[in-house]
């Protein structure tokens, strides 16, 4: 198994017999080999051994906790003895104020352009003019972004893309068990804000898990400036995915009636939170578990989606895409590729 | 004479830029709608800088001043081909035909060399299809919380609260400890995961109850011991019957009832209403049911719940373990009967097809109905009326017929016990092809041997009871006979009905048979 996901809270890592165990309760509920395992993603309150520690290192499996309510934490960083020449290349591209603005626009037009094609795809298929003025909007948004644009202006562009995108994004919400009047972060105060929130978080450190094994610094980005904490490329790589690969799933899910409202709890809330401890508690929305081990294990099986490269002239896996990606862009970084191009969803067909 | 000093000309570059910052960023949506009203300005723009200002309007949504934008364009740059893509790709994009007639004419007039551009017609279905959503885990979860729903709604107890099984293994102790709240579908996932365990009081809060349950342990002395090969036998045996009789006697009363393994001393069957019933009536029908059927069992005790008719107040009342899940004591996992161990969402998919029992049914109990077949065993019965009460009259008997039926294998004495009763019935080919038939090694013609080789009597009881070493009563005689066995108790047996073929009389018939039987050894002997 290359990528297990501990979602139970009070799951507890041991090591038996060479394999990973999960235990709940006393009990060893799952087995998995280190042998293969590439990824490990413990949600919520689970602890491990000394020796599932040690035997992660070995086996340089990827390892990334997330907080209970599936926001990202932190990651078990090992040491990064190769690649060197690629990092001392990001830190240099990345310093250099005119690459990154010009990175930085690649990272957004590449965003808009799936963006405004996912929203005419829709307004063609739903037969929704707004729909389709929106992408027109978004569309022209990416051909009018400047060839020599300044930071500040690729992130407003940025902005107002997503605040076009969202505003019709209750429009593509086919299922009237739902609605969604606007994109809300920290915390979601719906359903639908809630499930994007959650795959978003799982995508990008899906994203975070591909810069590790490429070798670059995912906390320093271009388009996300550094933050304490963030994961700055990883946040830079992902805009390119998210409409193709988190929204069309979250959409596909809830438009199936696949989700149903029965699967949030909803609380009332208030308008601010005073500190972090009361969004924790008085989330407007949260998913209940089964909901949860649902959505990842559904999750697993689209990433496992076969797609066609149109850059390769093959199939392969969204996983193994976003891969791709993020190796291209360490080769622009190092010079042998003359401008990074974010995935081209207009030639998959 | 100082010159007037002319006014500057005019930066159409700086409003260009102003309108791009605002439409790019979307800061000031106003300060934009008045910008791009100016329409005047487009005759001074150069065509580079219109197709600045087409985009700038469409990214504010503001077709019109797009479209004004473009055809100023056409007209005075008619030869910009870029100027014509768009264009076309924005009438294109929201269907507009006659928009897109109307640049094709525009296009003839002015730039025939770009009718090309403009006469694209777009391709019937050009756009791939999205790939299949995997859904596949939500329906799972869907389904299976309608059937933890469902699986709660048959194992209804106390509505606030209910129990969690404790267990020491040190001491090889378990008990139960009340949970004071209502059970929830979360508890009852950990339950059937094996998490914990948890048990349900069986009277409500008003003192009614919607379960009945009949316990079958195992004996104590029978429990956890190696047994020997007769106990064996005889808890075996017993427990088809069990299994088989118990429901039969149900169904004579219009009952229905869930067998299951608890997974520790025994089986526990469940009769559900569909509506809070009277806990004494409750008892006292099941209560028949097990008094009816305890004296044919020596390894079973059976016991009544609930044992209460109203709530003293003081405790919670009796508590049975939930059905499924694990007996934390033994660790073993309980399971629906009949049926193998199969993976839970099968066993709760039976759960499905259980049929509620109506209160109106204690109501209307009747004395002492006659024994009538469980519809499992109607074909049987139908096909084997002689088999059937037979199988009514004798215990040890039923336990065998149990087995076959169940597809257990027979030890050579319940095969002998067989032979040596049904044998003698009229119809005993068909009967015992019948039952020995699934049997795993089935030979028709030994079986056809074996009858052929039947003499005598049927086995009496003295004899059946101690081939299977039963230490349970003999049965009394129906009337005045001089030598009991099973089939005096089938009315209108006759032994010359039997049609013993090779039955032995006189000392010729002897002489006769021995004579045959040497003949036969010696085809089997070498010539010399």
């Amino acid at each position: 198994m290359e990528r297990v996901y501990v979602l139970e809270p009070g799951a507890y890592l041991r090591k038996e017999d060479g394999n990973l165990a999960v235990v709940r309760h006393g009990r060893t509920v799952e087995r998995v080999a280190f042998d293969g395992l590439k990824t490990l993603t413990v949600m919520g309150y689970g602890s491990l051994s000394g020796a599932v520690l040690k035997a992660l290192v070995q086996h340089r499996v990827e390892t990334v906790l997330l907080s209970p309510t599936g926001r990202f934490e932190a990651r078990l960083v090992l040491d990064e003895h190769k690649h060197v020449e690629r990092r001392r290349a990001q830190y240099l591209v990345l310093s250099n104020p005119a690459r990154t603005a010009q990175i930085a626009r690649s990272i957004v037009a590449g965003k808009l352009r799936a963006q405004a094609r996912f929203l005419l795809l829709r307004g063609q298929q739903y037969d929704d003019e707004r729909l389709l003025a929106a992408g027109t909007a978004i569309r022209a948004l990416e051909r009018g972004l400047p060839a020599q644009p300044s930071l500040e202006l690729v992130r407003g562009a940025e902005g107002h893309g997503s605040r076009i995108y969202f505003g019709v994004f209750g429009l593509l919400v086919r299922n009237p068990a739902f609605t969604f009047t606007g994109r809300t972060r920290r915390p979601p105060r719906d359903p639908i804000n809630a499930l994007i929130s959650y795959v978003s978080t799982v995508l990008t450190a899906e994203v975070l898990s591909a810069i590790s094994r490429v070798g670059l610094d995912p906390y320093l980005g271009a388009l996300h400036e550094v933050a304490y904490g963030r994961p700055s490329l990883a946040c830079d790589l992902v805009e390119e995915w998210r409409t193709f690969v988190a929204d069309r799933l979250i959409l596909g899910l809830v438009n199936r009636r696949a989700v149903s409202p029965e699967g949030f709890i909803l609380r009332p809330a208030p308008e601010a939170f005073a500190h972090e401890d009361e969004l924790t508690e008085k989330r407007p929305v949260s998913m209940k578990p089964g909901t949860i081990r649902a959505l990842m294990e559904s999750y697993d099986t689209w990433m496992s989606t076969r797609t066609r490269d149109p850059l390769a002239d093959d199939h392969t896996t969204l996983r193994e895409l976003i891969l791709r990606q993020v190796r291209r862009f360490a080769a622009h970084l190092v010079g042998e590729a003359p401008e990074y191009r974010p995935f081209p969803w207009e030639l998959v067909r | 004479m100082a010159a007037t000093p002319q006014p500057r000309p005019v930066d159409f570059g700086l409003i260009l830029a102003r309108l791009e910052h605002l439409a790019l960023t979307g800061a000031d949506p106003e300060a934009l709608r008045q910008l791009l009203s100016e329409r005047e300005l487009l005759e001074e723009l150069d065509a580079s800088q219109l197709l600045r200002w087409a985009r700038c309007a469409q990214m504010a949504q503001d077709r019109d001043a797009a479209h004004a934008a473009l055809e100023t364009l056409h007209q005075r740059f008619p030869h910009d081909a870029l100027g014509w893509q768009e264009h076309h790709a924005l009438l294109e994009t929201f269907g507009d035909t006659p928009g897109l007639m109307r640049l094709r004419a525009l296009c003839q007039q002015l730039a025939p060399e770009h009718l090309g551009i403009v006469s694209r017609v777009p391709k019937p279905s050009p756009e791939p299809q999205d790939p299949p959503v995997p859904e596949a885990p939500f329906t799972r979860q869907a389904h299976m919380e309608e059937l933890i729903r469902h699986y709660m709604h048959i194992f209804r107890g106390r509505e606030d609260c209910f129990a969690r099984q404790w267990v020491d293994k040190a001491t090889g102790k378990s008990g139960y400890v009340p949970v004071r709240e209502p059970l929830t579908p979360a508890a009852v996932r950990e339950h059937l995961a094996g998490l914990r365990t948890y048990g349900i009081y069986l009277l409500t809060q008003s003192g009614r109850t919607y379960l009945g349950v009949i316990d079958a342990d195992l004996r104590k002395e029978l429990r956890g011991a190696r047994l020997d090969g007769r106990e064996r036998h005889t808890v075996r045996r017993e427990l088809a019957y069990l299994l088989g009789r118990l429901p039969e006697l149900a169904a004579e009363q219009k009952l229905h009832c869930i067998t299951e393994f608890s997974g520790g001393k025994g089986y526990h069957f469940w009769f559900p209403f569909a509506e809070p019933v009277d806990p004494a009536a409750v008892r006292t029908a099941l209560g028949r049911l097990a008094a009816r059927l305890q004296p044919d069992l020596t390894a079973f005790h059976l016991e009544v719940f609930p044992k209460q008719d109203t709530l003293s107040g003081k405790g919670l009342g009796n508590l049975v373990k939930l059905p499924l899940g694990i007996h934390r004591l033994s660790g073993k996992p309980s399971r629906l009967l009949p049926g193998t161990r199969e993976d839970m969402v099968r066993q709760l998919e039976r759960l499905q097809g259980v049929v509620l029992n109506a209160a109106s049914v204690l109501e209307s109990l009747p004395p002492a109905a006659p024994v009538l077949p469980h519809p499992a065993a109607a074909a049987w019965a139908e096909d084997f009326p002689t088999l059937h009460t037979l199988t009514q009259a004798c215990p040890l008997v039923a336990g065998i017929v149990a087995l076959c039926r169940q597809r257990r294998a027979l030890s050579l004495r319940e095969e002998r016990v067989l032979l040596g009763t049904i044998g003698f019935l009229p119809e005993r080919r068909q009967v015992l092809h019948a039952l020995l038939g699934d049997q795993e090694n089935y030979n028709p013609h030994l079986v056809d041997y074996k009858i052929s080789r039947l003499r005598g009597t049927p086995l009496g009881c003295r004899k059946i009871h101690a081939l299977l070493e039963s230490t349970r009563d003999l049965c009394p005689a129906p009337g005045p006979v001089r030598y009991l066995h099973p089939l005096v108790f089938v009315p209108g047996w006759r032994l010359e009905q039997a049609e013993v073929s090779e039955r032995i009389t006189n000392l010729q018939d002897a002489l006769r048979e021995l004579r045959r039987a040497m003949d036969l050894v010696h085809r089997f002997l070498p010539a010399h």
